[in-house]
């Protein structure tokens, strides 16, 4: 369990790569102090038969606090993510601003993902949303990159790492070497 | 060699339900065909099934490229044997470089082709300069191929970089689905222009509902296609007389 608290005007980025090492992850985040604000964005990559639990709760306390949550995860073979994102935004919490996005893409039959995002809000002066998405490759997108050329092994991984671009390029660089190991062992 | 025989094509949806009911065609490259026909006749199950298209099932009939039986191959296969297809609502990638793509796709192409394709591999420097003078005559900026693959695209934008790939692929045979749904005149002179300077012998099929863009790109055989089969083949005038009598007599 990781208890995160974030104070006056503070800004945290807080990136996380899941490769398959442990079962369970669990944030609580806590916007403490006036304009503090939080970037938390989850990768999980998963194959074999990997699974993770993972919850995250961010609880905005303070006036003019921002969080933005995005979860990305890419599951391959039998492995499986269960997400459970909640954001609380506490009374008096005005001016807060908060996003939870979870994009789950699964790449084969038997892998499994479950997004269940919360939003707890006791505040009416705020900006809140969330989103979330658990689906196969498109056939379309396969077809149309297939009929360029590209075999069926290349589409399917340019796909996926077009999905998981966006967050990429936020990831540091040792981070990104090891996403580049886990894709080659897919 | 040098020819896409279609013979016999048979083909439908997954479901069962024929579309494609007998369809025969042969172009030999250098030869421009183009399909006309009401909406719902199976013009664009046509284009798709060539290429291969994962919601339709060939049930009877061959196709054969270059002498090649491609019935049964996969897209990626049939890509590589010189076959391409513009597609009607090309498919937006999120997060993958056009550019990079497009260089991806004709490296892919240049381990195994024939002809008058050039085998070497593209750098990314030979493809910049390859690319620009095509990107510009498209009226693209070409910064166009910085961009995520039809991501945001504008519809026109969409149809053009189907054109942009096709001439940067250079295939033996390429299939056009309705390349001018929803562009306006000066697009369609873009998409002529670049057609026409392309310097090699090309075969293409052109499927199209309106008469229009056939000024822009001159066929030499019209096709006219109703119910999944082709009803009457002509010359650029059957073209101009369906325009004004409509498809009515053919139902």
């Amino acid at each position: 369990m990781n208890e995160i608290i974030v104070k006056e005007n503070e800004q945290l980025v807080l990136p996380v790569l899941w490769t398959g090492e442990e079962t369970e992850l669990v944030y609580t985040i806590l916007l403490q102090g006036k304009g503090a604000s939080v970037t938390f964005l989850g990768l999980l990559l998963g194959n074999e038969n990997q699974g993770l639990k993972l919850k995250i709760t961010v609880t905005h306390r303070a006036e003019n606090t921002t969080s933005n949550v995005i979860i990305k995860s890419a599951l391959a073979d039998a492995s499986s993510v269960f997400f459970d994102g909640l954001i609380k935004i506490e009374k008096g919490a005005k001016g807060t601003s908060a996003w939870l996005g979870a994009h789950l893409l699964l790449l084969s039959e038997k892998s499994r993902g479950i997004a269940v995002p919360n939003l707890e809000i006791l505040e009416n002066d705020i900006k809140a949303g969330h989103a979330a998405t658990v689906g196969r490759i498109n056939d379309l997108e396969l077809f149309y990159l297939m009929s360029r050329g590209l075999p069926e092994g290349k589409a399917k991984e340019l796909i996926v790492e077009g999905f998981l671009e966006s967050m990429l390029k936020e990831f540091p660089k040792e981070m990104n070497d090891k996403v580049a190991q886990k894709f080659l062992k897919n | 060699m040098d020819t896409l025989v279609i013979t016999n094509l048979h083909a439908g949806t997954k479901e069962g339900k024929e579309i494609l009911q007998g369809i025969s065609l042969t172009i030999k490259k250098g030869e421009i065909h183009a399909i006309m026909g009401p909406n719902g006749g199976g013009k664009s199950t046509f284009a798709q099934v060539l290429m291969g298209h994962p919601d339709y099932v060939i049930t009877k009939g061959v196709i054969r490229l270059n002498g090649k039986n491609i019935t049964m191959m996969t897209p990626d296969q049939r890509a590589k044997q010189g076959l391409f297809l513009g597609f009607q609502y090309p498919v937006e990638i999120a997060g993958v470089n056009f550019g990079n793509f497009l260089r991806m796709a004709i490296n892919e192409q240049r381990d195994l082709t024939l002809g008058t394709r050039v085998k070497k591999k593209v750098s990314p420097i030979a493809f910049r300069n390859q690319v620009e003078p095509i990107a510009k005559s498209l009226g693209f900026s070409e910064e166009v191929v910085k961009r995520f693959l039809n991501q945001g695209f504008s519809g026109g934008e969409k149809k053009k970089a189907e054109i942009l790939q096709l001439a940067m692929l250079r295939p033996d045979f390429a299939i056009l689905d309705e390349p001018d749904s929803g562009l306006d005149v000066d697009a369609l002179r873009y998409i002529g222009d670049v057609i026409q300077s392309l310097d090699y012998p090309f075969g293409l099929l052109l499927i199209t509902h309106y008469q229009r863009i056939l000024h822009y790109i001159k066929p030499h055989f019209v096709h006219i296609v109703v119910k999944g089969k082709i009803v009457k083949s002509g010359d650029e005038n059957l073209a101009k007389e369906v325009e004004e009598t409509g498809y009515e007599q053919y139902l």
